[in-house]
């Protein structure tokens, strides 16, 4: 974690793992990100390419949309919490019980999410990690 | 005298009369000196019996005890008896006179008398005894003891008196038992007399319980004859009790409403009486009874709506002889009405029963009625449906014989229904039955009760195994819709600010945004009319060029191909960005361009792939470079890759933009 993080830019000079099977809702997050001050934003959009991406480079944030095409990513967010890089959901369901990682819950933003939505569970995601 | 001086007074009166009255006079003196002087004297049988006594013979004999008896040797006095006896024997023996002289005779007082006994047998049976009392010659003279003339001696005497004693001690003891005998037969009839008493007392009570009896019978005869008389005239039951020459005996005073009886209709012939009912009729059938002994019965309609039933009984007497008829009427006018009523209301109840028995045959409802060991007592098609055996098979067995499974979902319902006497309703169950799918089924358990107690329990199941796969496709669908709307609004929001950043004119801005946004919902317009499942991209296409002037500049070709909906929509985007292009810069910008949309499915055996070419024609652009990398063309080049993993290659030919898309297909 880069110590010199601002509280404005929680993701200043992080890699950032996005998996989102929809081109615009993608395109705003990596926007966001990139605001969060994100160094590398790299853009999935299933889950077999977001477990690819996993196995080549080291990540310090994933932001998973739940429900890609259909399928739920819950393993490919406990591969990602294995390789201890905190994961943050973003769903379109309303998350009364949101599953649980490493001991706790898993932050979740739900869309559409506003640039200060996905700023304070990005920070609650790395504070816990 | 005046014994003598009477027949002197006679005398003188006739002079035959005389000499007859001296000859009277004569017997007359013989017969006084005879009763007067003569000496006591009896006149006795060969059985020594008194024939005949003369006067003043009380001295010398006297009744001696016991049976009365004429003998004369019984008579005399004690001391006499034997001299009596002696004398008379010897008279008998000798037929000659024989006396005994100075018998010595106790009179009971000091002085002893003495008396001469004489027998002197007048002939063969009859004997004179003749009694002279010598006591006072023998005080004067005293010649007694020596002159004997017969000579008594003293030893004589003693024997005699012995002799005498003997058979005085016989008789005596004769007497005695025969006093005893006497005693015996007094105290047996005393005996008898005692139990004939007794006898007449009981005969006296039972005639006493008789009498009561009889007196209970009267009294409950009379009774009941009060209790007829009382019943004839208290009943309501119109009767009619005529002799058997059809004559009135009696009626009851109901029958009024029927005759118009008066009370000296006793006795008159009923076709007599005026009647509202049919009198010929009536007396048809009494005779008819009258006749054959044997009751009978037959309707009356009486002025159209009242109804009668008349009986006509035989009337017997005490021997049973059929000797009249009784008439007996019972208005059925209210019974008939009744029973009308009453086959109404049975064929409604029995339409009623059938209705619900059709309901319980067809209602798509498991129903059944189980008894307090949880056995069948009822069960209807579908029941029997769901445990797969006919209905037969569960009468009588439990629930647990016949659908484990269901009877462990059972049993505590049914159990506290029949402890609490309470409806439960809608128990879920999730049951695989018959051990092959399973089943959700909703169960009714309602107390059956009769008489107030519950007996049984109705059991009604329902199969909402449909309704459970529809409830959990709604609530995915509700999830599915959740995630939609949200990504679409994410979409949205994405549009906004993209559009956003690239323009500087509000006016175009929002002309923009309501053209992108517009261009999303007319495909989801167009996939909502499919049920999400898929839209045309014909319709797709169609739609986007809606606005333009289209024959002489579009031309649009291609098979029919659904589009399921993330295709729809990625593919609706990016259309809607080459169009908003070809509109500002391209084919439809010019008068003279034109645009050919065509697109064609190949398959290969591994996928299915669309392949859309675009093709624009004038106006001429200078180069590649020319197309404006905004957020359009970005769109163009990266969604279809990005969502559906498709191929795009956009490129500004010499003759116009060029752009070809291929995605697979499902």
């Amino acid at each position: 974690m880069n110590p010199s993080m601002s509280e404005t830019k929680p993701l200043s000079g992080l890699s950032v793992l996005l998996l989102e099977d929809e081109f615009l809702i993608a395109l705003d997050a990596e926007e966001i990100l990139t605001g969060l001050g994100a160094a590398q934003v790299e853009i999935v959009n299933s889950l077999p390419a977001a477990r690819d991406a996993l196995k080549n480079a080291g990540f310090h944030l994933a932001l998973l949309d739940i429900n890609v095409n259909g399928e739920m990513s819950y393993p490919v967010a406990e591969q990602f919490a294995k390789e201890n890089v905190p994961v943050v959901f973003a769903s379109g369901y309303e998350m009364r019980d949101p599953p649980w990682l490493n001991g706790a819950p898993v932050p979740c933003v739900s869309k559409p999410y506003t640039r200060d939505d996905l700023k304070s569970v990005v920070i609650a995601a790395l504070g816990r990690a | 005298m005046p014994l003598f001086a009477e027949p002197h007074l006679t005398v003188t009166s006739d002079a035959r009369a005389r000499v007859n009255g001296q000859a009277e006079r004569a017997d007359q003196a013989t017969r006084r000196m005879l009763e007067r002087y003569a000496p006591a004297h009896v006149v006795v049988g060969p059985d020594n019996e008194v024939i005949r006594a003369s006067t003043r013979t009380g001295k010398y004999l006297e009744l001696s005890e016991g049976p009365p008896s004429t003998k004369v040797t019984d008579l005399a006095r004690r001391g006499l008896r034997s001299a009596v006896r002696g004398v008379i024997e010897t008279a008998r023996s000798t037929h000659k006179r024989a006396f005994q002289r100075e018998v010595r005779v106790d009179t009971g007082d000091d002085e002893a008398l003495f008396v001469d006994v004489l027998a002197d047998p007048l002939d063969e049976v009859e004997m004179l005894l003749v009694f002279q009392d010598t006591t006072a010659l023998r005080d004067g003279t005293d010649p007694d003891d020596n002159a004997q003339v017969d000579g008594y001696s003293g030893e004589d005497r003693i024997s005699h008196l012995e002799d005498e004693l003997d058979e005085t001690r016989l008789r005596l003891r004769t007497t005695v038992e025969e006093l005893e005998t006497s005693n015996e037969e007094l105290k047996s009839s005393n005996e008898e007399m005692m139990s004939m008493n007794e006898e007449l007392q009981s005969t006296n009570e039972e005639l006493a319980t008789v009498n009561e009896e009889l007196k209970n019978k009267v009294d409950q005869l009379a009774r009941a004859n009060s209790d007829l008389h009382n019943f004839i005239e208290g009943t309501q039951v119109p009767t009619i009790f005529l002799d058997n020459r059809m004559r009135i005996r009696t009626f009851t005073p109901a029958t009024k409403a029927l005759f118009r009886f008066q009370e000296q209709d006793r006795g008159r012939l009923l076709s007599d009486v005026a009647s509202r009912a049919d009198e010929k009729l009536i007396d048809r059938l009494a005779r008819r009874v009258l006749e054959s002994g044997t009751p009978l019965e037959e309707e009356l309609v009486i002025d159209g709506e009242e109804r009668y039933m008349l009986r006509v009984l035989p009337y017997s007497d005490a021997q049973k002889e059929t000797d009249g008829v009784i008439l007996v009427f019972s208005d059925v006018t209210k019974v008939r009405q009744t029973q009308a009523e009453l086959a109404l209301n049975v064929a409604l109840a029995r339409q009623r029963t059938d209705e619900i028995e059709t309901l319980y045959k067809t209602a798509p409802v498991g129903m059944a009625l189980v008894d307090r060991n949880q056995r069948f007592l009822k069960i209807n098609q579908h029941f029997a449906d769901l445990t797969g055996r006919p209905i037969e098979d569960h009468i009588g067995r439990t629930l647990r014989d016949i659908a484990l499974t269901l009877a462990e979902r059972m049993d505590r319902p049914v159990e506290e229904v029949l402890e609490k006497e309470r409806a439960i309703v809608n128990v879920e169950a999730r049951v695989s039955v018959t051990g092959g799918v399973w089943q959700d089924f909703l169960i009714d358990f309602y107390p059956y009760q009769e008489e107030g107690r519950t007996i049984a329990v109705g059991i009604l199941i329902k199969d909402v195994s449909e309704l459970r796969r529809l409830e959990r496709e709604l609530r995915r669908l509700m999830g599915e819709l959740q995630h939609r709307v949200k990504n679409t609004l994410a979409t949205v929001a994405s549009i906004v600010n993209q559009t956003v950043a690239t323009k500087d004119d509000r006016v175009d801005l929002v002309e923009t945004l309501k053209r992108r946004i517009g261009a999303l919902a007319a495909t989801h317009s167009l996939l909502t009319q499919h049920d999400w499942k898929d839209a045309s991209l014909k319709d797709i296409v169609n739609t986007e060029f809606g606005p333009y002037d289209r024959p002489e500049r579009i031309e649009i070709s291609g098979p029919e191909v659904r589009l399921p909906p993330k295709h729809a929509l990625t593919l609706t985007l990016t259309l809607h960005e080459l169009t908003t292009n070809a509109a500002k810069y391209g084919a439809l910008s010019a008068p003279d361009g034109r645009l050919a949309v065509g697109w064609e499915i190949r398959e290969d055996g591994v996928e299915k792939r669309l392949t859309i070419r675009w093709r624009e024609t004038g106006p001429r652009r200078e180069n590649d470079a020319a197309i404006r990398e905004g957020f359009g063309t970005r769109l163009i080049r990266n969604a279809v890759v990005h969502d559906l993993g498709g191929r795009v290659e956009h490129r500004l030919a010499s003759e116009g933009l060029q752009c070809n898309i291929s995605v697979a297909i499902p």
